[in-house]
């Protein structure tokens, strides 16, 4: 009987991981170009997790008799003026993008998405505090917060000094979105009903709104990936984001890059493609979802 | 109208003092010693002289209990004094003076090419809605908001040098002093933001209009016999361009950022670039005083936009 009941369990999470795939192919259908978007996105990821299978050179090996060569079969994307191999560069640094685009939007939007929903859902004093401090924070226009905290520390600047500046950036905006979800949410007879059958405000809170607000959440968080990895592009170009031994997409365009732009234009074309390859599949695939998850807002 | 107006200004006072506030703390909290920062320099610790370090230290007022030292700071601001820089000790007020022409002119010229180009195009792409202009101006905005404006800068210098042999000027040239150097210096700047600030306001227009066009209000206009012109003139414009008007200001963020990148590759003496060179000399009260300036034109914009709003629409002033 238990290998029987073992079968059943067993045809039946199959079955769900099907219709999860048949949603996920009808969905491809009908948002053919979020699915783009999609693949976009896709393509540099798996390009950034297998690159320790598929890579062929290290990104800051130097081999000086090859520098400056336009794109070949041995150096797809060509190399640049200390011979390093462009593909490598654009896939160690689609790993520094990836990194810091997921790890600093998961770190501001949680926070963000805390205090928004504790904004909206108590109302009075305390989301009056709260809105003034998201005021004061988006006062400051988003690059220039992050390049001040960049200022304070340009001699040790690393990664995660970028992940923060980033991070502190997307605090004030999910606060300000999730707050207003919250507010929608909170009219709904569901939350009536929990509090007549005496739920505490904090069970309330994160288990029937904060689950409620999630589209939404999605949403802004797809979006600002693309707002992450541009930020970070342009800290890294101003030479005041990722630090040298990274490849950052940013950094590949700065300095002396110009010097070669008659010589050796692959050098400036190939990582701003990257760059807006990878921005433009999360934006096209965050407006999808927006289009999927709240048809009121379509095409905005 | 007048009560809402200073109204209005009453409420942007604690906002501006929080900004300060905030600016000064993001510079103070964050690990790090301003003075030990500048005695260092690039090699790093092995040179400071601990003497010569408080004596910095004690000049710079860094030694000073946090609250004297924002007390310190801010008690010039109402009188213009934003104090001195660290880098050349003269008054950083008077440098962004200087500079504060060239990137207001860029900005200005910036939100007219934006809203020029978007708001038509986003009127045409709602009008036209599911049809192949439609899908062409879509794809425009949104591909224009994934460019980097640093890469598009790069472009563009790369076209201009390679095929027609030609560099926008440099140096500093003002519009009143030699109109055709300045505009050949900013033009292109101009554009590559404008067409930043495009992509948000086509995609704001289009879905306000189809917002609108849905109203009851339109249908009832149609009814009763108007042309087509003059509801889409009269009635859809009229009330979708409110939330535009609000889009278009708060970009004003990102495009003030804009200004720093644009600023930087096309190498224009504007307050960007002097911000860049403030955060490479480790000049702490030039970036700090820049980062306000920038705040405060954000904070006034905004002002100006709600006043705006009233004189647009009587219900929210009366609100």
């Amino acid at each position: 009987m238990a290998t029987d009941i073992n079968e059943i369990d067993f045809a039946e999470k199959e079955n769900r991981l099907w219709s999860l795939t048949k949603q996920f192919g009808s969905w491809c259908r009908k948002r053919t170009i979020g699915a783009v978007g999609l693949f976009m996105v896709l393509v540099v990821l798996a390009a950034a997790i297998l690159n320790p299978v598929i890579k062929r050179y290290d990104p800051n090996e130097t081999n000086v008799p090859d520098r400056l060569q336009g794109p070949n079969a041995q150096h797809f994307f060509g190399t640049d003026d200390f011979g390093r191999d462009l593909w490598a560069r654009i896939i160690g640094g689609a790993v520094i993008s990836a990194q810091v685009g997921f790890i600093s939007v998961a770190i501001g939007s949680v926070i963000g998405l805390i205090f928004g929903v504790i904004s909206g859902f108590f109302g009075g004093g305390i989301d009056n505090l709260i809105q003034r401090i998201t005021e004061i924070m988006l006062s400051i226009p988003g690059i220039l917060l992050a390049l001040a905290l960049m200022a304070t520390d340009v001699g040790s600047g690393g990664i995660d000094t970028v992940v923060m500046a980033l991070s502190i950036i997307f605090i004030p905006r999910t606060v300000r979105v999730m707050r207003g979800s919250v507010l929608s949410c909170k009219e709904n007879v569901y939350i009536d009903a929990a509090r007549a059958i005496g739920c505490k405000p904090s069970r309330i809170m994160w288990r029937h709104i904060t689950p409620n607000v999630m589209a939404p959440y999605l949403v802004l968080a797809s979006s600002l990936l693309g707002t992450a990895i541009l930020t970070e592009a342009s800290l890294s170009f101003l030479g005041l984001g990722v630090p040298p031994p990274h490849p950052s997409w940013g950094r590949l365009l700065s300095g002396s890059v110009m010097l070669y732009a008659i010589s050796a234009p692959w050098m400036v074309i190939v990582p701003g493609v990257a760059i807006t390859w990878l921005v433009l599949g999360f934006n096209v695939f965050g407006d999808a979802l927006r289009d999927t998850f709240d048809p009121k807002l379509r095409g905005r | 109208m007048q009560t809402f107006i200073f109204r209005r200004l009453l409420f942007m006072i604690p906002t501006l003092i929080g900004a300060t506030l905030f600016v000064f703390l993001l510079m103070r909290i964050v690990p790090g010693d301003i003075a030990y920062a500048l005695l260092a320099g690039e090699e790093g610790a092995a040179a400071v002289d601990p003497a010569s370090l408080e004596k910095l230290r004690e000049e710079l007022g860094t030694n000073d209990p946090l609250p004297l030292q924002y007390w310190n700071w801010i008690k010039g601001i109402p009188m213009g004094d934003l104090g001195n820089s660290m880098w050349n000790r003269l008054p950083v007020a008077d440098e962004i003076m200087i500079r504060m022409p060239v990137t207001g002119q860029l900005a200005i010229m910036s939100v007219i090419i934006g809203c020029v180009v978007g708001i038509p195009l986003g009127i045409i792409s709602a009008l036209k809605q599911d049809t192949w202009i439609d899908a062409i101006a879509r794809f425009f905005s949104i591909f224009f908001l994934a460019l980097p404006a640093f890469w598009e800068g790069l472009m563009i210098l790369m076209l201009t040098v390679r095929v027609w042999r030609w560099m926008p000027p440099l140096g500093r040239n003002y519009l009143w002093e030699d109109p055709s150097a300045n505009m050949a210096q900013l033009i292109f700047p101009a554009l590559i933001i404008g067409f930043n600030l495009m992509a948000i306001v086509t995609r704001m227009t289009r879905s306000t209009m189809l917002e609108v066009l849905r109203e009851d209000y339109i249908r009832t206009a149609r009814a009763k016999g108007l042309a087509n012109t003059v509801v889409i003139w009269r009635h859809v414009l009229k009330n979708s361009m409110i939330p535009v008007v609000t889009v278009v200001s708060m970009s004003v963020g990102g495009l003030l950022g804009g200004t720093v990148v644009s600023e930087t590759v096309f190498s224009i003496p504007g307050i960007g670039v002097h911000l860049i060179e403030a955060i490479r000399n480790r000049d702490y009260t030039t970036v700090q005083a820049l980062i306000l300036v920038f705040a405060f034109i954000f904070v006034f914009i905004n002002l100006l936009v709600d006043i705006i709003y009233g004189w647009l629409d009587p219900r929210i002033s009366n609100n």
